[in-house]
């Protein structure tokens, strides 16, 4: 499966730690378990349902599959055990050395052997099963009984013992006082204005001295408030951010006093991140503890509380999470879309929100032309659908979709091309600057490992395929079919999917032919065009680039015919396996060689049949000479002859098991829904010479 | 206790996968499946996954690879001769050990 940059990285991350804790095992081996996880992956996504393709989507799946470090062979496992056990012996030893005195003394002394002994400690217990671990719980055991024994009979001088309490007084004082220094330096770099969002709440506060403001509002309107007194103190790395003296100004609860609560929080530059709810609890806020991530605002004071602008020019994306989950996308830009504003040279501003009560956040943003120019969901009931009344029911409850507005519903452009389900809104201010994102030059990439073993057609053979590919996929957007009956070998068998819904004033843009591969006898072609699709009825507007892949066949020396058409993701492994194996791409110097047309047995034309478990299918025919099968199906949908997207399965001759008199036998590879399909079986020569069966219709009834 | 169950599964699932592909042909993942359908044999993908690399490197099973434009390709897994070989050979010897064991709970019955 073909997946965005950064979820490829997140898949070959796991895969790659898996590798390294295998990697006592044999190479193959190892080689062999990769791919069942990969195919394991690829599974786990085509059962989501989930076609984003998002990185988080992929996470989501890696965290349900094996630790990669369950992977690790025994001895690997001995081995790290053996690991932990000599670290474990080794700094029980060095802090040994510690509690005897036998290590001359330095300012952090104390800060190195606790050190020591908590290494020795994780160590041993992680080295437990080795017989080193062993000996250093040990050595830990006794260090422990020793000490009160070893550290009472230590008399020191009352000279020396008042040296060291001077000395240790000293450091005391100086430890604090840096300590001091660093809060107070923490809290001039908070002064000023913060704000974060929280699903449609925006968060602001603003510090002055050390006197906090907080307000939240919803929809421009300040629903709670309050201020409190900020003091910061360090417990040793950890910053504890503390406040007192609170009172409520806004809301319901205006005028009461609050408790003091503290928190955890980190200052990284213009952001402040605080942990909320892991010291105490923050009453006013919330019970649970939570990440609150703020940024420096550079708007006026809070006093204005007026709607901060969003900075001028830059593209307003707005992620929704999902109303099964529940969740919150994190304010990030994928980095497939930030990667493409980066190459226009525009900024893009993120903000996140929850699905509960979206529309409403929506429609406020639309009245006040404050919509987002691109919208980023993960599902459609964020959209809503007419059907449907609009309305989406989870285990969550109701959401209500932002179409259920007129206006809204006809702002709205579906896009395609951009790794996930994004939405464009035609009203906002810089839709002008989103759109160049989407409606952009074709920029399809064959990987070399693709083309390997494939042949290469004669470059005149390579151009008149290619225009013959653009010809076909503009007559599907634009046409009247007139380009396609004309080429095609039978026009019938063409699923009529791609041009099934035509739309008036549909514009293709930027058309592309590339990775035309092929014999002279069979050829196939992918086009990639920008597609500039108006509203039609209920149907979305959609932009952004398609692709199509179109497959020919001719007679010795005769025209190239049309005889299949799907539309597809890009480059996909299968459609080159149909090419992989044939002659040596000179196929004028091999033999010609006669392939029968295979005859289809069962099951009978009209059959109905189960679809779990599949029914197996069975023909006889291509002889000999046959090196590949494809088996060709498409569905199509009860009381209309139309039948929709061909789906293909290629065989190699010795991957399917022939049975008596050449009949081959199989479970059938289809089997879209409870509905008609129809199948053909393809039998291909060695130099591409391909002959086609008669069709015949399955009839699924689960 | 725990450790002789370990041991006993580890080797008991090998049997477990050879008897479901000498069955019927199938993929990875779904061997895992398949397993975890009954209770006494739950197991994980980094234990199922590794057993199928040494069973194939082994040459005790054959590999089929099915592409589909519906999703990814699957790998069929399915039994070669050896692999059939060794699943007579296991099937022989835990007969054995049953039997033998048989006898001994008899005895120990018969003694009591």
């Amino acid at each position: 499966m073909n997946y965005a940059k950064s979820t490829q990285n997140e898949i070959n991350k796991y895969l790659n730690a898996v590798r390294k804790n295998m990697q006592h095992a044999p190479e193959e081996e190892i080689d062999e378990v990769i791919m069942h996880l990969q195919e394991q992956i690829d599974v786990a996504v085509e059962e989501s349902g989930d076609a984003s393709n998002e990185s988080d989507h992929i996470k989501r799946i890696l965290s349900t599959m094996s630790h990669p470090e369950s992977f690790a062979t025994s001895s690997d496992q001995k081995s790290k055990g053996m690991q932990w056990g000599v670290v474990a012996l080794l700094t029980a030893i060095v802090s040994w050395a510690f509690n005897l005195g036998a290590v001359p003394h330095f300012s952090l002394a104390a800060v190195v052997w606790i050190l020591l002994i908590a290494i020795a400690a994780v160590a041993a217990v992680t080295g437990r099963k080795t017989a080193v671990g062993k000996v250093a719980i040990a050595i830990l055991i006794l260090e422990a009984v020793s000490f009160p024994v070893i550290h009472g009979l230590n008399m020191e001088t009352k000279e020396a013992k008042e040296t060291k309490e001077t000395k240790e007084t000293k450091q005391s004082t100086e430890l604090s006082e840096a300590a001091v220094e660093e809060n107070r330096a923490d809290l001039t770099k908070l002064q000023g204005k913060w704000t974060c969002y929280r699903n449609n709440q925006r968060w602001v506060k603003e510090i002055v001295g050390d006197k906090e403001t907080f307000a939240i509002f919803v929809d421009g309107e300040a629903v709670y408030g309050h201020t409190h007194t900020v003091k910061l103190s360090k417990r040793g790395s950890v910053c504890i951010y503390a406040t007192s003296a609170g009172q409520i100004t806004i809301g319901k609860r205006k005028g009461e006093a609050m408790k003091p609560f503290s928190f955890i929080y980190k200052l990284n530059g213009d952001s402040l991140i605080e942990s909320l709810g892991f010291l105490d609890k923050a009453s006013n806020l919330s019970d649970k503890t939570q990440i609150v991530t703020w940024k420096r605002s550079t708007a006026g004071s809070l006093a204005d509380r007026e709607q901060e602008p969003e900075p001028k020019g830059s593209i307003v994306l707005w992620r929704v999470g999902s109303p099964h989950r529940g969740d919150t996308p994190p304010e990030l830009v994928p980095e497939y879309l930030q990667d493409l504003a980066d190459k226009q040279g525009y900024a893009v501003t993120v903000r996140s929100f929850a699905a509960k009560d979206f529309h409403k956040v929506f429609w406020a943003a639309a009245e006040k032309n404050a919509e987002p120019d691109i919208l980023h969901i993960d599902n459609g009931g964020i959209l809503g659908d007419r059907r449907r009344n609009y309305i989406m029911q989870t285990d969550l409850g109701n959401f209500t979709g932002i179409s259920a507005k007129e206006n809204i519903r006809k702002s709205l452009i579906n896009t395609r091309g951009l790794g996930g389900w994004y939405v464009l809104v035609s009203t906002s201010r810089n839709h002008a600057k989103a759109r160049t994102l989407v409606d952009r030059e074709p920029e399809p990439e064959l990987p070399a490992s693709a083309q390997e073993g494939i042949p290469e057609l004669a470059p005149n053979e390579k151009a008149a395929v290619s225009q013959l590919c653009i010809d076909a996929f503009t007559d599907s957007i634009t046409g009247d079919d007139s380009i396609i009956k004309a080429m095609a070998d039978d026009f019938d068998s063409l699923p009529v999917r791609l041009w099934a819904d035509r739309v008036d004033g549909v514009k293709v843009k930027k058309v592309k032919a590339y990775g035309v591969f092929g014999t002279d006898r069979l050829a196939l072609g992918l086009v990639t065009a920008t597609v500039d699709k108006p509203r039609k009825d209920d149907r979305m507007a959609q932009l952004g680039q398609t692709t199509t892949l179109f497959i020919f066949r001719r007679e010795h020396e005769g025209e190239w015919k049309l005889i299949a058409t799907r539309g597809v993701g890009g480059w996909e492994p299968w459609i080159w396996d149909m090419l992989k194996d044939l002659g040596n791409a000179k196929p004028q110097e091999q033999e010609a060689v006669t392939i029968e047309t295979p005859k289809l047995l069962s099951p009978a034309d009209g059959a109905r049949r189960p679809r779990s478990p599949r029914p197996d299918i069975e023909w006889v025919g291509g002889g000999d000479d046959a090196v590949k099968y494809v088996v060709e199906a498409q569905w199509g949908s009860r009381g209309t002859d139309q039948w929709y997207l061909s789906n293909f399965d290629v065989f190699s001759e010795n991957a399917i098991m022939q049975g008596e008199n050449g009949v081959i036998k199989m479970g059938a590879p289809f089997g879209a829904g409870a509905q008609p399909h129809r199948w053909r079986v393809w039998a291909i020569g060695p130099n591409g010479e391909t002959e086609l069966s008669q069709w015949r219709r399955i009839d699924f009834s689960n | 206790m725990s450790q002789w169950i370990t041991q006993l599964r580890k080797g008991i699932i090998e049997y477990a996968i050879l008897l479901l592909l000498d069955a019927e042909e199938n993929y990875a993942l779904n061997l895992v499946r398949r397993l975890n359908e009954y209770p006494s044999l739950q197991v994980s993908e980094s234990t199922v996954y590794p057993i199928l690399a040494r069973l194939k490197k082994e040459s005790k099973l054959s590999l089929r690879v099915v592409s589909s434009s519906e999703g990814p390709p699957r790998r069929y897994l399915s039994l070669s001769g050896k692999g059939r070989e060794q699943l007579k050979q296991m099937k022989l010897t835990l007969e054995g050990i049953n039997r033998s064991i048989a006898d001994i709970e008899n005895s120990h019955q018969e003694t009591k």
